[in-house]
C-alpha cells in the first residue's frame, strides 16, 4: 500500500466522520481543526473557526469578560492546540472533508486531461496574506456584533463567505446555503458573496489542486501553532539533488522544499503535510515526515521507483 | 374621489383596530402562560434560558408549581430512545405585577445538550391551569442546574406531545407547529405577539397543526429575533392548558434557490473566463 | 584511395567485432555468470545498425548521443530512442586521424563506427542532439570531416539551457521539448495524452527494474560489470523486453560481494561496453562498486517522472523538468547539488570512498572532478580521480593507484 492510497482511505474515513458522525452519535466537539462544517445536519464535530467566531471565542461578548468565560475560551483553544500539536497539518492534507472535495475535483480534472492552471509560487506567496486577513476578520467582527455595533446577522462572518458552508451541506441534502437570502440586506449581501465565492472556488478548485487552501484561515491558524506541532516535514538538504519532483508533486506547488539548501525545516505556510513530495522524492533520506524525532515516512529511490508495494500509477499524488 | 378613498381606508383601519381590541377583550390572555425572555450562554459553557411566567389574576403565585424534565439529545433532534427523562422542581423567581395579574421570573440552567419540557401548574380553585413549553439547550459544561431540585413528581396534566422537527431545534415561521392533546377540544386559540389571531383545528389524526406566518419584522431584526406564539386550549373539564412556542425567522421563508444558482453559474462563468485568459499567457497551447 | 579506405574500414570493423567477442567471452567465463544475463549478452552480440535496432524493436529509430532528450516523448511518438554509444578502442583509433588529439573517446568511437559503416550516402535515421557539451555540438562536423557523411538533413537540435535552477532556463527547455514534439510529429510520429502516459509508464517500469538491479549491486549480489552490461543494453531493445529480462535477473546467492572488499561510489564519465577496463581493474583490486552516478549506469535515463497534472502539457513539463533539473551532468553551470546524490546514497550504503572516472577529453567531468573533491573529503570520503581512455596501455599504472587507494579504505 502506498502512502497515497493510505491517505485516500484516511481522507474518506475523515469525510464520513466529519460529515455524518452525528448520525452515529459521534461528535468531536467544537474545536476540530478542519472543515467539519456545523451547517451540515448530523455532522460529527464543529470546525474551530465557527466556535472561534462564536460562543467559545470572539463572539462570546460579555461572557468572555467574566473569568469563567475566558476559561471556557482558553479551554477550547487548548483542545484545538492539542489536536494541532498532535497531528499538525495532517488535519489539512489527510482529514479535512473540504480538502477531499478539492481532491475529487482535481481527480476529475486529471481524468478529463484538462491542464492544471498552475499558480506561480511567487504569486501564491503574494496571496498568503489573504488567509491572515480572514483570520483577523474572525477576531474583529464578532465583538462588534456582540457590542451591537454591527447587525446581528453579521454573526459568524467567516461562515457567511466560506464555500464549505455552501458545498458541504449538499452532501446531507441541504441546499439552502446556495440560495439567495432576502431576509434583509445583510443576509442578502452574505448570500450573494457566499455564492459568488463558491462559484469562483469551484472553478478554481477544478483548475488548480487545493485552490481554496491558499486562502484558508484555518490553515493559517494551524500554521501559527507550528512551534508546538510534533509533526513536521523535514529535509536533509545534503542529500537533495534538486530534481524538482517535490515541487511538481506538491498540490500547493510549494517551491521552498525544492529551494532549501541549508535548513531542515521545510514546513511552510502552505504545506498540508500530505507527503506527496516525500513520495515523489527519488533521493534516499532527502525528505521525511517526522513526528518529533521519529521518521514516519522518508523518501527513498526504492519507493519512488515503486519497489515495495508502490503502485504502477504514474501520478504520484492524487 | 381620492378623499373618499382615504376616508374609506381610515374607517377600515379603525374598524380593524376595534375588532382587534374586541378579540383581545373576548379571548384575553388571562391564563397561565410562558414567555421566553432570554437565552444566553453562561461563562462555564452552560446555557440559561429565562422565562416570564404570566400568572392570571385570582391565582396565587405561591400555589404554582414549576417542574421540568430534560431529555438528553444527541445531535440536533436525534431521539435518545428509552432513557427516562430526568425531572426537576423549580422555584419561582422574583415576581412583579403586570396589569391585573402577576409575572414571575423562572430561569432554567442546562449544562448538557438536551430537550427540556417546562411545565407550570396552578392549583387554585376547581379548574386547573397548566402552562407548557418545550425548548432545546446546547450546554457543554455538564453541570446541573444549581437552583433545581431533582424529583420524581410530575404534575398530572393532560397528555400533551409536541412533534419536533428532525433537524431544526427551533420553530420557524412558515413551518408547521404540530402537537397533540388527549381529549382536548376541537379547536385551540392561537395568540401571536400577545394578540389572538386564529384558531388551530384538530385534524383527523387528532393533531393540532398551526403554521405561523412569515414576519418581516423578524426578517429585518436578525437571526435571534423571535415572536411569541401561545396556544390555549380549554379542556372539557374546565381545565385550561397553554403551550408557548418562540418562533424564529424561517430558514426558508425568503430564500431563492434559483436566484442563487443563477449567481453561482454567473460567478463560475466569469471565473472560468478569467482562468482561460490567464491560461493564454502560456504559449504552448 | 577509396579502396584503401574500404579496406581500413573492413579491418577496423573486424577488430571492433573481435573486441566485443573477447569481452563477451570473458564475461561468459565468469563464475558468477547466470543464464539470466544471456539475453543482454546476446543483445551486444547482435548487429547494432539503426536498421537492425529498428527491426528488433518494431519501431523506426531516433538516434541520440546522450540522455538529455526525453526518451519517453520519443517513444510516445512511435519511435525507438536509440542512444548511440561505443566503447570500441578500434573505432576510436580509426577516427583519430581527422580529429583533435584530445577528442572525447566515446564520440571518436561513434564517429569511427559511422565512418566504417558509411557507404557514402546519408543514413535514413533521425538524430536528436541536445547541446550538452562541445563535443556533441561539433559531432556533425566530426562526422563530416571523418568521411562519415552528413546527418544534418535529419538532425534536430535541442538547445540546452545550462542554468537549470532558474525559471527562465526551465521555460526555455520546456519550449525545446515542445520543439522536439513538433519535430517528431514532422517525422510522422503521433503523440497523444494516452501514448505519453503509456510511455512514461513503460519507462517507469524500466526504472524500477534498473533500481532493483542497483539495489542488488549495492547489496553485493551482482557484480558491477553485470550491472554495467545490463544498463548499457537498455537502448538496444524495446524497453518492455529489456524490463522483463532485467526484472527476472536473479543471480545465485553468494554473489560477487565479500566483506573483505572495499566499497566505493563510482562517479564521473560514462563507461561503455566493450571497454569495461576500469570496472575490471577495480574488481581485481578488491574494490566493489556500491553505487554510481554514471550516465551509462544508474543514470542511463532519469526515470521517476512524476506529475500531478496529467494533461498533455502537464506530462510534457514533467518530462522537461525531470530531464533538466534532475540531471547531474557537469555540463550544467549550477550543478552544486551533484555531490548530494553521493551523500544520499552513502546514507543507505557503506562505501568509504569515491572513484571519479574522467574519460580523457571529457572536459566537463575533468573540471568537475576538481570541484567535488574537497567537499567529499570534508565529509570523510576518500577520493580517487582516475583519468583514462579506451587504450589498455595505462592498466598497470591504474591498477597500482587503485590498490594504493584500496589500502587507504581498509585502514579506515
Amino acid at each position: 500500500m502506498t502512502v497515497r492510497n493510505l491517505r485516500g482511505i484516511v481522507q474518506h474515513a475523515g469525510f464520513i466522520v466529519m460529515m455524518y458522525g452525528g448520525r452515529f452519535g459521534l461528535h468531536l466537539g467544537s474545536a476540530v481543526p478542519c472543515f467539519a462544517c456545523p451547517f451540515v445536519p448530523g455532522c460529527g464535530g464543529f470546525c474551530y473557526l465557527m466556535g472561534l467566531q462564536g460562543y467559545i471565542g470572539f463572539g462570546m461578548g460579555a461572557a468572555v469578560a467574566s473569568g469563567m468565560g475566558l476559561v471556557t475560551a482558553l479551554g477550547w483553544f487548548a483542545v484545538f492546540a492539542a489536536s494541532v500539536a498532535l497531528l499538525g497539518k495532517l488535519w489539512c492534507g489527510w482529514i479535512c472533508p473540504f480538502g477531499l472535495i478539492q481532491d475529487w475535483l482535481s481527480a476529475l480534472r486529471r481524468h478529463l486531461g484538462v491542464r492544471e492552471r498552475s499558480i506561480p509560487y511567487p504569486v501564491m506567496r503574494r496571496l498568503a496574506w489573504v488567509k491572515y486577513v480572514l483570520l483577523a476578520g474572525i477576531a474583529i467582527i464578532p465583538p462588534l456584533v456582540t457590542a451591537g455595533i454591527l447587525h446581528e446577522d453579521f454573526y459568524l462572518p467567516f461562515c457567511g463567505i466560506c464555500p464549505g458552508k455552501s458545498l458541504l451541506p449538499l452532501f446531507a441534502g441541504e441546499t439552502r446555503y446556495l440560495a439567495l437570502n432576502y431576509d434583509n440586506l445583510v443576509t442578502l449581501g452574505f448570500s450573494v458573496a457566499l455564492i459568488a465565492i463558491t462559484g469562483a472556488m469551484l472553478v478554481g478548485m477544478f483548475l488548480k489542486d487545493r485552490f481554496f487552501c491558499i486562502f484558508c484561515p484555518l490553515l493559517a491558524f494551524i500554521h501559527m501553532l507550528k512551534p508546538v506541532t510534533a509533526l513536521r516535514l523535514a529535509k536533509t538538504p545534503d542529500t537533495c539533488v534538486g530534481c524538482g519532483n517535490c515541487r511538481r508533486a506538491c498540490p500547493m506547488e510549494i517551491e521552498a522544499v525544492y529551494r532549501e539548501r541549508a535548513s531542515s525545516d521545510v514546513q511552510s505556510d502552505e504545506c498540508l503535510d500530505c507527503a506527496a513530495c516525500v513520495e515523489a522524492c527519488p533521493s534516499d533520506f532527502a525528505l521525511a515526515l517526522k513526528f518529533l524525532k521519529v521518521k514516519l515516512f522518508r523518501s527513498s529511490r526504492n519507493y519512488a521507483a515503486g519497489i515495495g508495494g508502490n503502485s504502477k500509477k504514474n501520478e504520484l499524488s492524487r | 374621489m381620492a378623499r373618499r378613498t382615504l376616508l374609506f381606508f381610515i374607517c377600515v383601519a379603525l374598524l380593524m383596530q376595534f375588532t382587534e381590541d374586541e378579540l383581545r377583550a373576548a379571548d384575553g390572555m388571562d391564563f397561565l402562560r410562558w414567555r421566553m425572555t432570554e437565552q444566553a450562554r453562561t461563562s462555564d459553557g452552560g446555557m440559561v434560558v429565562s422565562f416570564d411566567l404570566s400568572i392570571p389574576p385570582g391565582a396565587n403565585p405561591e400555589d404554582i408549581e414549576v417542574t421540568y424534565r430534560a431529555l438528553p439529545q444527541g445531535n440536533i433532534g436525534a431521539e435518545t430512545g428509552g432513557s427516562a427523562p430526568e425531572t426537576y422542581r423549580k422555584k419561582l423567581g422574583d415576581t412583579r405585577p403586570e396589569g391585573d395579574g402577576t409575572v414571575a421570573d423562572v430561569t432554567v440552567y442546562s449544562g448538557r445538550s438536551e430537550l427540556i419540557e417546562l411545565t407550570a401548574a396552578s392549583r387554585a380553585g376547581d379548574a386547573r391551569q397548566y402552562a407548557l413549553t418545550v425548548f432545546s439547550c446546547f450546554g457543554e459544561s455538564g453541570n446541573e442546574d444549581p437552583d433545581a431540585e431533582r424529583t420524581n413528581y410530575y404534575p398530572n396534566r393532560p397528555a400533551f406531545r409536541v412533534a419536533t422537527g428532525q433537524y431544526y431545534f427551533r420553530a420557524q415561521t412558515g413551518m408547521p407547529i404540530e402537537f397533540s392533546l388527549d381529549s382536548g377540544p376541537d379547536s385551540v386559540s392561537v395568540f401571536e405577539k400577545g394578540i389572538f389571531t386564529s384558531t388551530a383545528e384538530r385534524d383527523a389524526s387528532g393533531n393540532y397543526v398551526y403554521v405561523p406566518p412569515h414576519d418581516d419584522e423578524l426578517s429585518e431584526a436578525g437571526y435571534t429575533a423571535k415572536k411569541d406564539v401561545v396556544f390555549a386550549a380549554s379542556m372539557p373539564d374546565g381545565d385550561l392548558i397553554s403551550f408557548y412556542v418562540p418562533v424564529y425567522r424561517s430558514f426558508y421563508g425568503k430564500i431563492d434557490l434559483k436566484g442563487g444558482l443563477a449567481v453561482l453559474s454567473g460567478s463560475m462563468l466569469v471565473s472560468a473566463a478569467l482562468a482561460m485568459r490567464a491560461g493564454r499567457r502560456f504559449p504552448w497551447r | 584511395m577509396v579502396k584503401r579506405a574500404r579496406k581500413i574500414s573492413a579491418k577496423t570493423s573486424e577488430r571492433a567485432r573481435s573486441e566485443v567477442r573477447k569481452s563477451l567471452e570473458a564475461l561468459a567465463a565468469r563464475d558468477d555468470r547466470s543464464a539470466d544475463f544471456d539475453y543482454f549478452m546476446d543483445l551486444y552480440g547482435a548487429v547494432q545498425t539503426p536498421e537492425a535496432v529498428s527491426e528488433r524493436t518494431g519501431r523506426p529509430v531516433v538516434s541520440l548521443l546522450c540522455i538529455q532528450a526525453p526518451i519517453e516523448l520519443i517513444h510516445a511518438a512511435g519511435f525507438h530512442p536509440h542512444k548511440v554509444v561505443s566503447g570500441s578502442q578500434a573505432m576510436a583509433n580509426m577516427a583519430l586521424q581527422g580529429l583533435p588529439a584530445l577528442t572525447c573517446p566515446m564520440l571518436r568511437a561513434v564517429t569511427g563506427a559511422a565512418a566504417a559503416a558509411s557507404d557514402g550516402t546519408p543514413g535514413t535515421r533521425r538524430w536528436v542532439l541536445p547541446t550538452t557539451c562541445d563535443w556533441v555540438v561539433k559531432f556533425p562536423e566530426m562526422l563530416e570531416s571523418s568521411g562519415a557523411g552528413s546527418i544534418r538533413p535529419s538532425l534536430h537540435w535541442m538547445e540546452l539551457p545550462h542554468l537549470k535552477d532558474g525559471d527562465s532556463g526551465q521555460a526555455r527547455w520546456l519550449e525545446e521539448v515542445f520543439g522536439l514534439k513538433k519535430f517528431l510529429e514532422g517525422c510522422g510520429g503521433k503523440i497523444s495524452r494516452a501514448s505519453l502516459d503509456a510511455s512514461i509508464r513503460i519507462y517507469r517500469d524500466a526504472w524500477r527494474a534498473l533500481t532493483r538491479l542497483a539495489m542488488m549491486r549495492q547489496e553485493g549480489r551482482i557484480a558491477a560489470v553485470w550491472f554495467a552490461l545490463i544498463a548499457g543494453a537498455f537502448f538496444l531493445d524495446s524497453p518492455e523486453r529489456w524490463t522483463k529480462a532485467a526484472l527476472s535477473v536473479n543471480p545465485p546467492p553468494g554473489g560477487a560481494r565479500s566483506d573483505e572488499r572495499a566499497h566505493v561510489f563510482l562517479a564521473g564519465s560514462p563507461i561503455f561496453f566493450p571497454n569495461f577496463k576500469l570496472l575490471d581493474l577495480l574488481e581485481d583490486s578488491g574494490v566493489s562498486i556500491a553505487a554510481d552516478d554514471l550516465c551509462s549506469g544508474e543514470r542511463i535515463f532519469p526515470g521517476g517522472v512524476t506529475y500531478r497534472d496529467s494533461s498533455e502539457f502537464g506530462m510534457m513539463s514533467a518530462l522537461a523538468q525531470r530531464y533538466h533539473q534532475g540531471c547531474l551532468c557537469p555540463t550544467f553551470i549550477d550543478n552544486d547539488r551533484r555531490i548530494n546524490n553521493i551523500l544520499s546514497r552513502r546514507m543507505a550504503s557503506d562505501f568509504q570512498g569515491v572513484v571519479f572516472h574522467v574519460l580523457k577529453g571529457c572536459h566537463p567531468y575533468d573540471l568537475e572532478s576538481l570541484s567535488v573533491e574537497a567537499p567529499l573529503k570534508e565529509r570523510g570520503l576518500k577520493f580517487l580521480r582516475l583519468e583514462t581512455d579506451y587504450a589498455a596501455e595505462d592498466s598497470q599504472n591504474l591498477r597500482t593507484r587503485i590498490e594504493a587507494f584500496r589500502g587507504t579504505l581498509s585502514r579506515r
